[in-house]
Order: C-alpha cells, then sequence, then structure tokens
C-alpha cells in the first residue's frame, strides 16, 4: 500500500503500485476515487475563489511529487525527498490529503489574515474603526482591546500601578542573580544559594503584600490595604488566583496526602462497632421516633431514618480503611471535593461560606472565591503526591527505619523532599490547570480577564463587539498555559535525567 | 535465662514465630548471638532468611517468642524500639541510599537526628569511616554518581557511623557486579576482624567458610543446622543441608 | 530494663509503658484527630445555626406556621414559577421545585449522552491522526489538541456560543443544507433528519435497541473467539446482521395497521376525518389551497387574510405525533399556525379554551387528559425518516437543538476531545515498538496485528483515564449556566434565586454529582483491580 513496500523491490513496478493503493479492496478503490474526486473539487473551488494562491500551491504540489517520484524510480533519493516521500506522499491518499489539508490551511489562513490585518481598524476611535472595517467587508476592531488593555492586563489596579512595579522589580531582581547561582556547580550548598531559594518561596507572600497591602491608607506606608473585590481584575486576578490557590493549598494537600497514605494501626474493630451501635440507639431513642411521629412526608421519614446510616458509615469504615480515621477522613475530603464541580464550590464559596463563620468574619468576594479554590486544589494537589509518595521506593523507608530516624525525619529530610522533587511537573499541570479554572469566576461576577473581555461588548464605543476581545483572551490563556506546560515538559527531562 | 547466664550474649531470640496472613513463615526460632561474633545465614530461597533478619530491627514484627537486644526487648514499645534500632545497624542487597543527598549527608543524617550529635563531630566520623571503606574522595557526590560497589560501601560507612552494637546485613553483594562483590566483601572481613558483631545473609560460600563464627541453615521458615563452618561445609548433618550444599557447590 | 522474664512481653505494664505501645499510641493519634474534627465540626455548625438564625425561621417553614429543621426540604415541594427553556419531560411553571431539578437533570443527562460518544469518536479519530505519517495531518491534530488543551473550557464555550453560534451562523430563515445533506446549522440551533418511531411502531424501535444490543453483545463473544482461535469471525458483519434482522421482523410483525388516535377536535368542529381540512381552509381563504403560496407572493393574499384563514394547532413538546401531522398539512399544502405548550396540562388549558381547531398530540396524553371533544383516527406510518423543512418561522420536522445545547455541546465535545486524543495517542504509544514487530516477525497482516496485539494492550492503558474524561465531560456540563442552557446546576442556580434559600439546593446539587462522580470512580477502581489482577 506504501511505497515503503516498494522500496523493497528492485524495481518500480506499476502494477504492485497500483494493487496496494487502489484495486487492493473495493473499499480501498471507492475510497480513492472519492477522495480524489472531492480534492478536484475542493481545489476547483479554492482555485476559482484565490487563483493566485491556489494555483502556484498546486503546481509545487504536482512538482514534488514529481521530483520524489522519479527519485524512487531512478534510485536518486536525497534527504528532502525521502522526507517528502515519508511525510507527505507515502500513498495515494496521502498525496491527495496533503494536497487538501495545504489548500484548507491557506484558505483560513487568508480569511483570517484578511480579518485580522487587511481589512481590520486599529484605531481606537469607534468611528473610525467603523469606517474602515464597513468599507472592507470583514474586519477586526482592535481599537476595542488596545483601548481596553489595561482594563483587560490589571482592570482598577492601573491606579495602583506602583505595586505591580514593584512585584515585577521583585520577581526581575531575583531572576537575575538566579540565573547565575542556580546554574553554576560553584555555588552548590552554598549559604547564598540557600538565601535566594528561601527569597523565593517567600516571593509570592510578599508579592501579595504588595499587591494587597496592610494597614490605613494616608499614612507613610505606600503599601496600605486596598479594597481588593474593587480593584483587582483581569489577567492580574486569574495568576492571583491561581498562585494564592496553588501556595494556600499546599501544607493542607500534603497533610491530606499523608493522612490518606498513613499505615497507621487503625481503630480495633469492636471499638467503631461498639461506638457506632451506641450512637445509633441513642439517636434512634432521642431523634428517630419523636421525629417519625411527626412525619409526613416521604421526606420527613428519611429526615427521622439518617440515623440509621451511622453503621453502615462504620461498617464502611471498618472495611474500607481498616479502622485508620486519618486515612478515611482524608479520602473522604479528598474524594468529595474531586467529586463535584469546580462551579459548584464557587457557587458555595461565594453564597454559603459566610453561614459557617462566625460574626464579624466577613471575607469579600475574592476571599471567598480564594478559599473554595484552596479547597479544591487542595484535593488534587493531595492527589499529586501521593503518587510521588506512592513511587518511593519501600527501599526509602526501609533504610530511614533501620537507622533509628523518627517519623517525622523519616517524611521531612526522606521521603517528602524525594516525593515533592517527582511530582513537580504534576504540581506545574495543576497550576495551569487553576490557571485556566479562574475563568469560572467571571460565573460568580468577579473581574477577571475573561469578564472584562466580556464586558466590552456592552461599551458605548464598541456596542456588540465581542470576536476581538474573545480573540485575545483566548490567545493571552493560550499563550499563559502553553509556556508553562512548555517548561514544565522541559523540567520533566531535566528531572528525568537528573540526580536519580 | 541463657542470656543473663551468658552475659556476653547481645542478641538473644527465643522462639520466634512470625506469619503473613496465613502463611507460618518464621516457625520458632533460637538464636544467640553473642558479642563480636560473625553469623552467617544460609539457605534456599523463600526460607525466611530476610524476614528474620529483618525482625531483629523490627522491620517486620514478630508475632510470637521474644526478641531481645543488649536487654533490651523487642515490644510495641515505641522507646524500646528506637534504642534497639540506634543499637542495630542494616545494610541492604538494593543499598537504599538518599538519592536526593549527598553522600556525606546520607551518613551524617542518623547521627545528627538520632544521637543528636553535632554537625562538625558527625562529619568528621563519616570522613573518618569513608576513608576507612576507600572512597573518601566521593563525600560530595550523589549517591547515582557512584558504582554499585561503592554505593554499598557507603551504605556500609553509614551503618556504622551510627556505632552500632550490631551489624545486619542482607545479602549485601546480591546486586553488584562481579568485579565489585571483593571490594565489598574485603569491608565486611575488616570489619568481623575488628570484632564487630555480624549476621549477615549471603550467597558467597568463601566468605562464610573464612569469616563466620558459626553458620545457620534456613529452610522452610526453621533453623535447620547451625554449627561452625569447617563443620558445616565438610560434615553437615541433616539431609536438607547436604542437598543445599551439593546443589551450591556445583555450580 | 534489664529485668527479663520471658514470661513478661513487655519490659513493664506500667501505665507508661502502654501509652508507649505504638498500637495505643495509633488509637490515641485517630481519638485526638476524631475529637479535633467534631470540635472543628461543631463550631462550623454552631457558626450555621446561629447564621441560618438570623435568616429568619422561612427557612425552614414548615407550612403549617412551624419551623423546623425537618422541613428544610419542605419547600422544595412549592411551585417552581420560573420557565425552563428546554425539557424532554413536560414541566410547567406550576410543577414543583424537585420536577425543575428533575428537568434540569435530564438536560444534563442529554448532554452527556450525546457528548459522551461524540468525544469518543472525536478523541479516538484525532489520537490516531496525532499518529498520522501525513506531516499536515499531524500538524494540524496537533495544533488542535494544543489550542484546546491550553485554554479554559469558559473561553471556548463563549467563543462557540458568541461568536460561532451568533455571528457566524445564518439566522434561521437564512440557513443552508450542509453539502445537500438536510442539516441546517442556524443561529437558533441545528435541525437535522431523523428517525421518529409513531405510537405502533413502538415495537420496532424495542426490536431495533434489543437487536442493537444482543448484536453488539455477538459481536465482543465472536471478538473473544477471534482472538482465543484466530479466526476471523467477521464481528461487525454479524452486528449488522442483526441489526438489519430485527429491522426486518420488527416492521413485519408490527404490520400495516393503521393508527391510533392522534389528533383531537373540540365538540361540534367541522372537522370529521382528516379529508374534512383542505375544503374548510380553503373556503376560509377563499383560494385553492396550492395557490395559497403565489398569491402570498404576488400580494393578492395579504398576510393577514392568511392569519385568519389557516389552521390553527396546538402541540404539546415535540412529539412525533406532530410531526406526522404536520407532514401530512405540508403535503396537503395547508398553512397553518401552530403553538406548542410547554406541559400537558397547559395543553389541555389552551385547546379547553378554543385556541385551536385540532390538537395534536401522543395517544397516551389524550387517554390522561381530555375531557371534552373527540379523537380523530389518523392514518399513521409505524415510523418516518422525518427531514426537518423549514416553514413558517420555525423548522418543523427531524430532531434539532437549541443553539444552547448545541453550543454546549460542541465545546464539550472539542474540549474533551483533544484530551482523550491525548489519551489514545499515548495508549497506542504505550504498546512498544517491540510488540510491533514481533507481530510483524510472527506474519500477523496489519489488521491482525492492530486488533490482536495492539488494540487489547492499548485499551488496557486507554480506559481508566478515558473514562475519567467522561466524568470529566459530566462534571463541566455545569459550565451550561453561562450560556444559559438549562442543566442541573443551572436550575439548581435559579432555585436558589427564587426561593432565597441557598443551602438546600447547593447540597442537593453536591450530593448529585457526588453520587455520579463516585459511582463512576468506584467502577473505575474495581475496573483497575480486574485489570491488575489478570497481569500477573
Ligand atoms: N510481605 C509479605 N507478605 C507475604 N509473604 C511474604 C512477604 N514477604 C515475604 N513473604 C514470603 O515469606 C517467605 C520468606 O521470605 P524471605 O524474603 O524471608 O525469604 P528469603 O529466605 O530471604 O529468600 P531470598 O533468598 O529469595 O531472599 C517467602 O515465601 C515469601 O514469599
Ligand atoms: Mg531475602
Amino acid at each position: 500500500m506504501t511505497v515503503n513496500t516498494m522500496k523493497a523491490k528492485r524495481k518500480f513496478d506499476m502494477g504492485t503500485f497500483i494493487r496496494a493503493n487502489i484495486t487492493k479492496s473495493p473499499l480501498l478503490a471507492i475510497w480513492t476515487v472519492a477522495l480524489a474526486a472531492f480534492a478536484f473539487w475542493f481545489v476547483g473551488r479554492s482555485m476559482i475563489a484565490r487563483p493566485l494562491l491556489t494555483i502556484p500551491v498546486v503546481i509545487a504540489w504536482a512538482a514534488t511529487i514529481i521530483w520524489m517520484v522519479r527519485a524512487e524510480i531512478n534510485k536518486t533519493h536525497s534527504p528532502t525527498t525521502l522526507w517528502l516521500k515519508g511525510n507527505l506522499y507515502n500513498s495515494i491518499t496521502n498525496a491527495l490529503l496533503s494536497l487538501i489539508l495545504v489548500v484548507a490551511i491557506i484558505g483560513f489562513l487568508v480569511g483570517f489574515i484578511t480579518y485580522a490585518f487587511f481589512n481590520a481598524s486599529f484605531s481606537e476611535d469607534p468611528a473610525i474603526a467603523k469606517e474602515v472595517t464597513e468599507a472592507g467587508q470583514l474586519g477586526a476592531r482592535w481599537g476595542s482591546v488596545t483601548q481596553n488593555l489595561e482594563n483587560l492586563l490589571v482592570f482598577s489596579m492601573k491606579t495602583e500601578m506602583y505595586r505591580i512595579w514593584a512585584s515585577i522589580g521583585l520577581l526581575v531582581g531575583l531572576s537575575i542573580p538566579s540565573l547565575i547561582i542556580f546554574r553554576s556547580a560553584k555555588f552548590n550548598r552554598s549559604l547564598i544559594r540557600r538565601i535566594l531559594t528561601w527569597l523565593w518561596i517567600a516571593s509570592p507572600f510578599i508579592i501579595f503584600f504588595f499587591l494587597r497591602g496592610v494597614g490605613e491608607a494616608g499614612g507613610s506606608n505606600p503599601f496600605y490595604a486596598i479594597d481588593t473585590e474593587q480593584l483587582w481584575g483581569g489577567l492580574l486576578l486569574s495568576l492571583i488566583l491561581s498562585v494564592v490557590a496553588i501556595v494556600a493549598s499546599f501544607p493542607l494537600g500534603v497533610l491530606l496526602a499523608l493522612g490518606r497514605q498513613s499505615k497507621i494501626n487503625g481503630v480495633p474493630w469492636w471499638l467503631t462497632y461498639g461506638t457506632a451501635a451506641l450512637l445509633t440507639a441513642y439517636l434512634i431513642v432521642t431523634f428517630t421516633l419523636p421525629n417519625l411521629e411527626v412525619a409526613e412526608t416521604t421526606g420527613n421519614y428519611i429526615y427521622a431514618l439518617l440515623p440509621l446510616l451511622i453503621p453502615l458509615i462504620a461498617l464502611f469504615f471498618q472495611k474500607g480503611f481498616k479502622g485508620n480515621v486519618m486515612a478515611g477522613a482524608c479520602t473522604v475530603f479528598i474524594e468529595c471535593i474531586r467529586g463535584v464541580p469546580l462551579i459548584t464550590l464557587l457557587f458555595s464559596g461565594i453564597l454559603l461560606l459566610q453561614l459557617f463563620l462566625p460574626d464579624g468574619w466577613e471575607p469579600n468576594k475574592i476571599g471567598r472565591v480564594m478559599v473554595a479554590m484552596t479547597v479544591f486544589s487542595a484535593a488534587y494537589l493531595a492527589e499529586n503526591i501521593r503518587g510521588g509518595l506512592q513511587a518511593i521506593p519501600r527501599g526509602q523507608y526501609e533504610a530511614a527505619d533501620s537507622l533509628g530516624l523518627s517519623t517525622y525525619t523519616k517524611y521531612t529530610k526522606i521521603v517528602l523532599p524525594q516525593a515533592l522533587r517527582i511530582v513537580i511537573p504534576a504540581i506545574v499541570g495543576q497550576f495551569i490547570g487553576l490557571f485556566k479554572d479562574t475563568s469560572l469566576v467571571a460565573l460568580v461576577g468577579l473581574s477577571d480577564l475573561l469578564n472584562v473581555a466580556r464586558r466590552i461588548s456592552s461599551q458605548q464605543n464598541w456596542l456588540t463587539i465581542r470576536t476581538e476581545p474573545f480573540i485575545f483572551i483566548f490567545v493571552v490563556y493560550f499563550v499563559v498555559s502553553y509556556a508553562m506546560a512548555w517548561y514544565s515538559r522541559r523540567l520533566e527531562k531535566q528531572l528525568g535525567v537528573g540526580v536519580r | 535465662m541463657a542470656m543473663d547466664k551468658s552475659g556476653e550474649a547481645i542478641v538473644t531470640c527465643v522462639d520466634v514465630n512470625k506469619w503473613y496472613g496465613d502463611f507460618h513463615v518464621l516457625k520458632g526460632i533460637d538464636l544467640e548471638v553473642t558479642k563480636g561474633e560473625v553469623i552467617v545465614i544460609l539457605g534456599p530461597s523463600g526460607s525466611g532468611k530476610s524476614t528474620f533478619i529483618r525482625c531483629i530491627n523490627r522491620l517486620e514484627e514478630h508475632q510470637e517468642g521474644q526478641i531481645h537486644v543488649k536487654g533490651t526487648e523487642l515490644t510495641h514499645d515505641v522507646r524500646n524500639i528506637a534504642e534497639i534500632r540506634r543499637e542495630v545497624g542494616m545494610v541492604f542487597q538494593q543499598f537504599n541510599l538518599f538519592p536526593h543527598l549527598t553522600i556525606l549527608e546520607n551518613i551524617t543524617l542518623a547521627p545528627i537526628h538520632v544521637r543528636k550529635w553535632n554537625k562538625a563531630d558527625s562529619e568528621e566520623k563519616a570522613m573518618k569511616w569513608l576513608t576507612r571503606v576507600g572512597i573518601p574522595e566521593q563525600a560530595l557526590k550523589y549517591p547515582g554518581q557512584l558504582s554499585g560497589g561503592q554505593q554499598q560501601r557507603v551504605a556500609i560507612a553509614r551503618t556504622l557511623t551510627m556505632e552500632p552494637e550490631v551489624i545486619l546485613f542482607d545479602e549485601p553483594t546480591s546486586a553488584l557486579d562481579p568485579e565489585m562483590i571483593s571490594e565489598v566483601l574485603d569491608v565486611m572481613r575488616d570489619l568481623a576482624d575488628e570484632g564487630y558483631t555480624m549476621l549477615s545473609v549471603t550467597h558467597e560460600m568463601g566468605f562464610a567458610k573464612t569469616v563466620a563464627d558459626r553458620i545457620i541453615f534456613m529452610d522452610g521458615g526453621k533453623i535447620v543446622e547451625m554449627n561452625n563452618p569447617n563443620e558445616f561445609f565438610n560434615n553437615p548433618q541433616h539431609e536438607r543441608t547436604k542437598l543445599f550444599l551439593s546443589q551450591i557447590l556445583n555450580h | 530494663m534489664a529485668d527479663i522474664d520471658p514470661n513478661t512481653t513487655g519490659s513493664g505494664n506500667s501505665l507508661t509503658s502502654k501509652l508507649f505501645d505504638i498500637r495505643v499510641i495509633g488509637v490515641i493519634a485517630q481519638i485526638v484527630f476524631v475529637i479535633l474534627t467534631i470540635l472543628f465540626f461543631a463550631w462550623l455548625a454552631r457558626n450555621t445555626v446561629s447564621n441560618l438564625g438570623k435568616l429568619g425561621d422561612a427557612q425552614f417553614a414548615c407550612g403549617d406556621g412551624t419551623s423546623d429543621y425537618r422541613c428544610a426540604y419542605n419547600f422544595m415541594r412549592g411551585a417552581a414559577a420560573f420557565e425552563i427553556d428546554e425539557q424532554s419531560i413536560p414541566y410547567d411553571t406550576s410543577d414543583s421545585y424537585w420536577r425543575a431539578l428533575l428537568v434540569g437533570a435530564l438536560n444534563t443527562l442529554k448532554v452527556s449522552a450525546w457528548g459522551i460518544p461524540l468525544t469518543t469518536i472525536v478523541g479516538v479519530f484525532v489520537g490516531i491522526t496525532l499518529l498520522s505519517p501525513n506531516w499536515f495531518v499531524k500538524t494540524i491534530s496537533r495544533a488542535y489538541v494544543d489550542l484546546f488543551r491550553n485554554t479554559p473550557l469558559l473561553v471556548q464555550l463563549f467563543m462557540i456560543f458568541f461568536i460561532l453560534f451568533a455571528a457566524f451562523l445564518p439566522k434561521v430563515d437564512e440557513a443552508g443544507s450542509l453539502l445537500g445533506i438536510p442539516i441546517y446549522f442556524s443561529n437558533r440551533g441545528v435541525s437535522f433528519p431523523s428517525l421518529e418511531f409513531m405510537p405502533n411502531g413502538q415495537l420496532l424501535r424495542w426490536l431495533l435497541l434489543g437487536g442493537f444490543v444482543v448484536g453488539l453483545i455477538v459481536w465482543y463473544v465472536l471478538s473473544r473467539i477471534s482472538y482465543n482461535t484466530g479466526r476471523d469471525t467477521k464481528g461487525p458483519f454479524v452486528f449488522l446482521g442483526i441489526l438489519v434482522l430485527s429491522g426486518i421482523i420488527g416492521w413485519l410483525l408490527s404490520g400495516n395497521n393503521p393508527s391510533t388516535q392522534s389528533i383531537a377536535v373540540p365538540d361540534g368542529s367541522a372537522v370529521g376525518v382528516f379529508d374534512d381540512i383542505a375544503p374548510l381552509v380553503e373556503a376560509r381563504l377563499g383560494i385553492p389551497l396550492e395557490d395559497v403560496e403565489g398569491a402570498l407572493a404576488d400580494g393578492s393574499l395579504s398576510a393577514d387574510a392568511l392569519e385568519v384563514g389557516q389552521l390553527t394547532v396546538c402541540s404539546t413538546l415535540d412529539s412525533a405525533a406532530e410531526t406526522n401531522f404536520i407532514e401530512k398539512l405540508v403535503d396537503a399544502n395547508i398553512p397553518y399556525d401552530m403553538s406548542r405548550a410547554p406541559s400537558s396540562k397547559r395543553f389541555f388549558r389552551e385547546f379547553d379554551a378554543g385556541d385551536c381547531e385540532i390538537a395534536v398530540a401522543e395517544t397516551t396524553v389524550f387517554d390522561e387528559g381530555l375531557t371534552a371533544g373527540s379523537v380523530l383516527t389518523l392514518d399513521e406510518p409505524r415510523t418516518v425518516l422525518s427531514i426537518p423543512r423549514f416553514i413558517g418561522r420555525n423548522f418543523i420536522g427531524g430532531g434539532s437543538f437549541s443553539a444552547m445545547f448545541a453550543a454546549l455541546l460542541l465545546g464539550l465535545v472539542l474540549n474533551t476531545g483533544a484530551s482523550v486524543a491525548e489519551i489514545v495517542r499515548a495508549g497506542i504509544q504505550s504498546v512498544s515498538k517491540g510488540q510491533t514487530e514481533a507481530a510483524r516477525a510472527l506474519g500477523l497482516s496489519e489488521g491482525q496485528r492492530l486488533r490482536l496485539v495492539v488494540l487489547p494492550q492499548a485499551l488496557k492503558v486507554i480506559i481508566p483515564p478515558l473514562i475519567s474524561q467522561y466524568l470529566n465531560l459530566i462534571k463541566n456540563s455545569s459550565l451550561a449556566i453561562a450560556i444559559g442552557y438549562a442543566d442541573f446546576w443551572s436550575v439548581t442556580n435559579t432555585i436558589v434565586n427564587q426561593s432565597g434559600r441557598a443551602l438546600q439546593p447547593i447540597l442537593i446539587a453536591m450530593a448529585t454529582y457526588l453520587t455520579i462522580s463516585l459511582s463512576i470512580s468506584s467502577f473505575l477502581n474495581w475496573y483497575n483491580g480486574r485489570v491488575r489482577l489478570k497481569e500477573r
């Protein structure tokens, strides 16, 4: 079916070629003919619509095929012809597909470039933009984006830019020495390297302080507390939320992972069942019976019979977790959080969190969303870290035990450092996920990147303009996520060939 | 009890039994190890050798019988377990070095955190032992950068820096290439000469013959035969032992 | 410690030594943990109780003036009083909140039921093209996967709904067919041909469904046989054969009996049989029915006159009976105006009020609620391939997806499909080159190699993450709220706003999602355990 098989033959054999590509089975023949017909129709259409671009493509296609086939017949392959053979034209189907796709790509690109550049207006004056884009056919009005660029990136923090510059300054200030110190072996184990590491670890907290501030305005303190709900937004908010969620969920995630993993001796079965029996009996007398008496609806009956769940839970707990309360509790927490969509947690954060807090604790919307995202992130982080823990060979635990290390030392010095190193790529992956998930806060009314973009269409200047802002934020999300993913893959490779 | 009488006994096992679920792995093991003695444990695969020595430092839990180390009984009491683990070192087949720590950190970790020696002392002792096993120049490298034989010698140094009373070896040379085996065996031989108390599971018959004070042959979770090397190899008492030896020596 | 007596198991039996027993420590640690947890929850509960108290007794009103926690969910029985745009069961604003939730749940189910198979198709297809030898194919698939995996689903949904649907798709009356196939995309949604089973075609429907299931089972068994014996058992053909056979049997068995009742006319109507309708309308309009369209075009018939003269029809939901009836009207060139009631209650209310000359519904609906008027017999085929036609202001016949549903489905399928593609690619690649070469060395054909060597091994790697992607799809369908599709979460949210109670609806929603997730993940655990067992 392929040129590959032909290579084995001494000479190019037309019969074999046709058999492999067309007549091997009736299905193949039908498919090849249909594809050829489609290609003819499709390319023909494109030829009429965009002759100047299509004709050269078709000529190039035909020419390279002839070149490749000649090389194949005369056995005079060069690297280029081999590449052509391997990647574009290794069967009739693929040769046709290549043509169709290249024409389609050109069609798409031409359309998009016409929209985004040739027919587009970059003016921030809506009248001019309207005129320009309506003169041509369909064109982008990029003014809607450029005029809102600050809003999209930092929202109302544009009045507090010094805070952002301070944060960026800190990051740059840390990055430059890091490039030298973390790269060269000379600084291995040196004090300065350790200080730098700690500064990096502290940097999210310092930046948080810069961006949020503490204390009253008006004093000598330039970083006084601001109203985050009013000011934070745009890309900045998305980044803050994802960083806060991953950092804040870290200790919780580690504890949950260790808890779920823990192998401590469980509560003996008689204790579990005994407690459950007593509790059930007590609740049946004090709760179920009185409630059954007044029950009217099905719901009432279910409510009254709720204590009967206790023995079931006890059984599940004893059988599933061998009486290990910590493993049980951590597992239940993790699975409950992972089992519901993030959006339900966000709405709970906004609508219900206040209900659980005592008087006087009134976090604003951003605070509540942070709590929800942290809890969400902790459950996923715990699972990632657990994966790392499971990857630690048993010998490491045994070596630590045989040296007499305490449990605490064993975990902080031996197990966790290794487990965390293994899961760095997974944590970066989770961070990317969180960054994308921050777009959901648009649904609870925060002014994140997505919501700012969405609201542009209701600005007087840019009524109904949606496409351009959406394309812009699509690109922003893509660039940030893709860059992180790329970095994470590199990291993975490095760790893979690293110390271990 | 026996131990009180000898006064020299450092490890005493009385009727030790262990089960994995329904599977009876150790069936009434009795053994007394006196200070400075080198014991080699032989036996076919699956006979419970590893399980037995791992019971001595509580990597495995025995269910019946008693194990005493230096007069401390191995019970569920965490203080006893900690006490015994301080006094019993172990060298594993797979080395089990900590890959994220340098050689020096590998060795000083336990002295600092368990013995509570200060860092300088610990490092000094660590370097002393690294010199003894012949690789002081590797101190700042990571385990992954060392050969198997070197890693195993580091593992021995790591164990010895803790100054244990008893050292357990579980097939320390089985994961090594032939040319590296001797460098590890040499170190072990030196230790034996210096009077360390050692319990070693090994398939190195040469080592067993020349170094051991006593050889224990285990099969099916029992100690089948126990004798000095000369008697053991030249005049085995039990059929099972004879069979085992003939199989080994025919190779 | 020097005291060693073989008869005691501890180095002392005092209380302190018990406290250091590792088993006791474990239990103590857990008891402390439990107490701390209980204290934490008690604190939360206390806050909650006091905060709920501040919200007032109405939160837990029992309806008889008293208020109690056990009545927390009583309000759910009250009238929902909000409209739901899409419903697969009858629903009316007078129905309860529970019913509204059920409608939402069914909508979630609907989008998942379409989404999961479509995702699988897209994912498997793209997963294979990711490994295509053709550079263009590979690159385009890679671009699709990277683009959709590195941007938020919500942004994708917005772009599909607000850009693709709202800006790029034509208005409903300008929708053209797709390459000649009668599938119409418009900014109101998608209309496509569908198989409609009339009431007397139900036997055929069940036989077809049964044939499908039996066929699948046989196919599976045959593939096992083929795997064990190496014979080519032609599973797909046997499957098709069984399906066709059950279709034919169903067709023959259900006979060509003319139909049961499916339209009703009010008492005193001039319509006695279907053929009465055409003359009636013709008389009202004053021109032959064939000429209506022309008359409208040249202005000799005014739109107002048509409005008055045309047939008025009531219908409930989007039923097969309706499609059938409308097809008949269209065939007879009878102009009509149809109103659809969202529930049978409303339907009968409108009919009784004399809003329409003809009511059309499934037989069962008439059996339940028709109080006045008489039911007509109508010739009705068992099954029709119903093709959408643009009539009046809408597409009639065929199946249709609303724009919201279509956008959500498309977004979910494209987004999840990208992840599935990566899974499939990784699964195929996980079958090592050595295996491929071994298979070639054994002289297996390319097809046998895929079927016997690559696929079984790849599936083991693919299925667990694939199922968690399905779960993700179900959970992500909750983003429907962003584009106004009335899924489970969206309805929950409406209930929160409508009832002024947040705790109860959100708890119900979370519990529901949790139940679904946990059942799927326990299935997954079971499956993983089984596969692992086999590998031993
Ligand atoms: N964790 C465990 N659970 C159940 N059975 C086990 C476990 N560990 C070991 N066993 C069984 O106990 C028996 C003794 O194992 P042990 O590792 O002590 O043998 P060994 O004498 O050291 O063998 P080898 O020379 O192969 O190392 C074996 O049959 C083994 O299958
Ligand atoms: Mg062993």
